[in-house]
């Protein structure tokens, strides 16, 4: 048996009008023997490397905020095979333009709130969870961290 | 296998009232030369209004307290700094949208009855991606799903139903008949349907911010039972069915003023690609 867990995002080329990049990261791994048989460890595995795919990418995308320098990274360790790639195209741009980080959108924000509820959050359990994890509160959230946050969020509600 | 796997409720929209945009916007993926004005008004009154409700719903302000015009220019600056496109402010100008913008989110949001419309709210933001079912098999369709999002679920005494924000020049698309088989309403009474199957009921409501002389608000609830959602479902699997075949060509109608691919579409008879691919399964008709 052979997992692969995929997670893609596309943002902003810095700069650039009319362009984006996109990030992508790829894991293929073989579950230990001891989950394969066992469908609710086989979920949390396939959940975990899922959740590492993500965190690559996000970490990337963080470093390009900073650097406003788009890059190629590798992956990779172990029984784990890993990739990212990095590709522009020509689709329409929608976020900033500059190095400094940009801040969460009204449109993000209220997604935010409305998926605190559909998860049983809730408005209060959502500022504290952005408290929590970015040591700030809702309103100064940046665009990057929204955005994580509401993938998150998202998965959970799906789920 | 088709090349279109997962289809939302406004391409099938966009489709329906001209495939050549909708080739342009979603096979191309070309961006527009310019944006309707008419967008940006209903994008930052979306999201005026979403951010109102979620700042009485979480008891962060009182209704009194609620100050609509920081609200609404909030959601005004974000709108116009994420936009990269040339925006046709039309006679009015950029000051003159902005008012009525302002005018239209007021409708909403200084409506004497908004608690009432608050607590009837149940959730804000739902997205859905559905597996797409054949009205006429009642089997899936492989490979294709809906997705989409519900402004708004209400609670109402009898059940569930979904409530769509919209912003329009004038009450046409709004009378009685046309939103007996509305496309988006039925097709998101479908998919309440099929997220809340026991609660879901044949109701679909509208709350329209109308941009008139004097803006206000109006309400519309329509009754969207079985046939219309089979109609649309049927929209979508023969919209998919053209939309795969390659089916794009230019159909004039009112929507052409707003359209921001007008210099595209003026020169595709220069552009159009090869003849469409015969359909295998189509069956001669005499």
């Amino acid at each position: 048996m052979k997992v692969s867990a995929t997670f893609h995002k596309k943002v902003p080329v810095p700069g650039i009008e009319y362009a984006s990049q996109g990030f992508h990261c790829t894991l293929e791994a073989e579950p230990p023997p001891e989950i394969k048989g066992d469908r609710e460890k086989l979920r949390r595995y396939v959940q975990s490397l899922f959740q590492e795919c993500r965190d690559r990418v996000e970490q990337q995308l963080e470093q390009v905020h900073v650097a406003a320098s788009p890059h190629r990274a590798h992956e990779g360790n172990g029984a784990q095979s890993g990739r990212e790639h990095f590709a522009r195209n020509g689709h329409a741009r929608n976020g900033t333009n500059g190095t400094a980080p940009a801040p969460a959108s009204p449109k993000q924000i209220n997604y935010l709130r409305a998926l605190s509820q559909q998860v049983g959050l809730g408005y209060v359990g959502l500022d504290d969870l952005v408290r929590q994890r970015f040591g700030k509160d809702l309103g100064s959230l940046r665009k990057s961290e929204a955005s994580r946050l509401i993938d998150e969020l998202r998965t959970e509600s799906e789920a | 296998m088709s090349a279109v796997a997962v289809l939302s409720a406004s391409q099938v929209g966009t489709f329906s009232s001209c495939s050549l945009k909708w080739h342009f916007r979603y096979r191309e993926k070309a961006p527009e030369e310019r944006r309707s004005v008419a967008l940006v008004i209903g994008s930052a009154v979306d999201v005026a209004i979403k951010t109102g409700v979620h700042l009485l719903r979480s008891g962060e302000v009182r209704v009194e307290a609620l100050e609509t015009e920081r609200v609404f220019q909030a959601a005004w600056d974000a709108e116009l700094a994420s936009n990269k496109i040339p925006i046709d402010w039309g006679k009015k100008g950029q000051d003159g949208q902005r008012e009525m913008a302002l005018a239209v989110t007021r409708a909403f949001l200084d409506a004497e009855d908004l608690p009432e419309r608050v607590a009837r709210i149940r959730s804000l933001d739902v997205r859905f991606e559905l597996p797409v079912v054949d009205p006429v098999t009642g089997l899936e369709v492989p490979g294709l799903r809906l997705l989409g999002f519900l402004d708004a679920i209400e609670r109402t005494p009898e059940g569930l139903r979904p409530l769509d924000y919209k912003t329009a020049a004038s009450r046409a698309g709004y009378d009685e008949q046309s939103l007996s088989t509305h496309l988006q309403g039925s097709l998101y009474s479908w998919a309440l349907h099929q997220l809340h199957p026991e609660d879901a009921t044949d109701e679909m409501a509208f709350q329209i911010g109308l941009k008139l002389k004097m803006p206000m608000l109006e309400d519309r609830v329509v009754t969207l039972g079985e046939s219309a959602r089979r109609r649309a479902l049927l929209t979508v699997l023969h919209a998919h069915r053209a939309m795969d075949l390659g089916v794009a060509f230019p159909q004039p109608s009112f929507l052409c003023g707003g359209c921001g691919y007008q210099r595209r579409c003026a020169g595709w008879q220069d552009q159009a690609g090869p003849p469409l691919a015969l359909d295998p399964f189509a069956r001669a008709v005499c």
